[in-house]
């Protein structure tokens, strides 16, 4: 009983972690995104809930089963006959653990069921509220799933905004980087910024310059190199 | 409903249970019996108390 009382306090503590992730997430989301994280958010709470009211039920059963091994026999006649007992909660009862436990049963609104998926991660809670936190966890699951898909779909655009630089571009900024800048600040090219703004390119006129002059040096030295080959 | 002003809060109580709990299992195995009521009642305010932040 212990563990399951571990095991739902740590539950417990997951459930909070997630739910803090979701809510530092709500503020910077769109707004259909909002929508699906708070869903996720409810449905979390939710299960917080159901998990949390299963707690007392956890605490009032757990000093039963312990105490039955710890409690030291006392003799007792019943009918004519010696007997065995120890005291649990002011009563007599065998020391047997098994029957000891059986005699104190339950009340059954206190009945609890295991939920969830691998054995090492069940959770005890109430079975009256099995049904409900089911259903919650499906909805959290699918909400979850919903938003890494948006997410998946959104992350392609961003990847086109930051593209590696060009090595040509790379290379003209590594040997026309200042001309280029003493160039662009004295206003030499103004209408070429703006056509370039209107052709929505993703070079900075800085850069565009500098590869302009690069390419003409390349070319004059590539014809230059020709004509010495040639004649 | 939990917001940003009361995450903080409940993340505290639900670590402050954690920690009674793991006391309670600790205080049993030496079989201190009135301690452990003690400890008892704790997670069990502790509980309410989340519960409230929850409603």
């Amino acid at each position: 009983m212990m563990g399951e009382l571990k095991k739902s306090t740590n539950k417990e503590k997951a459930l909070v972690q997630e739910i803090n992730s979701f809510l530092n997430q709500l503020y910077s989301a769109p707004l259909n995104e909002q929508r699906i994280i708070l869903n996720t958010i409810i449905s979390l709470t939710n299960q917080l809930k159901i998990i949390n009211n299963s707690i007392p039920a956890f605490v009032h059963n757990l000093g039963q089963g312990v105490n039955v091994e710890k409690q030291r026999p006392v003799s007792v006649k019943l009918n004519g006959k010696r007997k065995k007992l120890v005291h649990i909660n002011g009563e007599l009862v065998k020391k047997r653990v098994g029957k000891a436990e059986k005699r104190l049963k339950k009340r059954p609104e206190e009945k609890q069921k295991e939920v969830g998926g691998v054995l090492g991660n069940r959770i005890m809670i109430l079975a009256a509220d099995k049904k409900r936190f089911l259903k919650e966890l499906n909805i959290a699951e699918s909400e979850i799933k919903r938003l890494k898909k948006m997410k998946k779909k959104k992350k392609p655009k961003d990847e086109n905004i930051f593209k590696k630089p060009r090595i040509y571009a790379k290379l003209s900024n590594r040997f026309f980087f200042k001309i280029s800048n003493k160039l662009v600040d004295e206003g030499n090219f103004e209408r070429v910024g703006l056509s370039m703004k209107k052709a929505n390119m993703t070079f900075l006129l800085n850069t565009y310059v500098a590869m302009m002059l690069f390419y003409y040096l390349s070319y004059f030295y590539s014809l230059n190199s020709l004509l010495v080959f040639l004649f | 409903m939990i917001n940003r002003s009361n995450i903080e809060i409940l993340y505290k109580l639900v670590e402050a249970l954690n920690d009674a709990v793991n006391r309670l299992e600790e205080t049993q195995k030496k079989g201190k019996q009135e301690e452990a009521e003690k400890i008892k009642e704790s997670i069990l305010d502790t509980q309410k108390r989340i519960g409230e932040i929850l409603k």
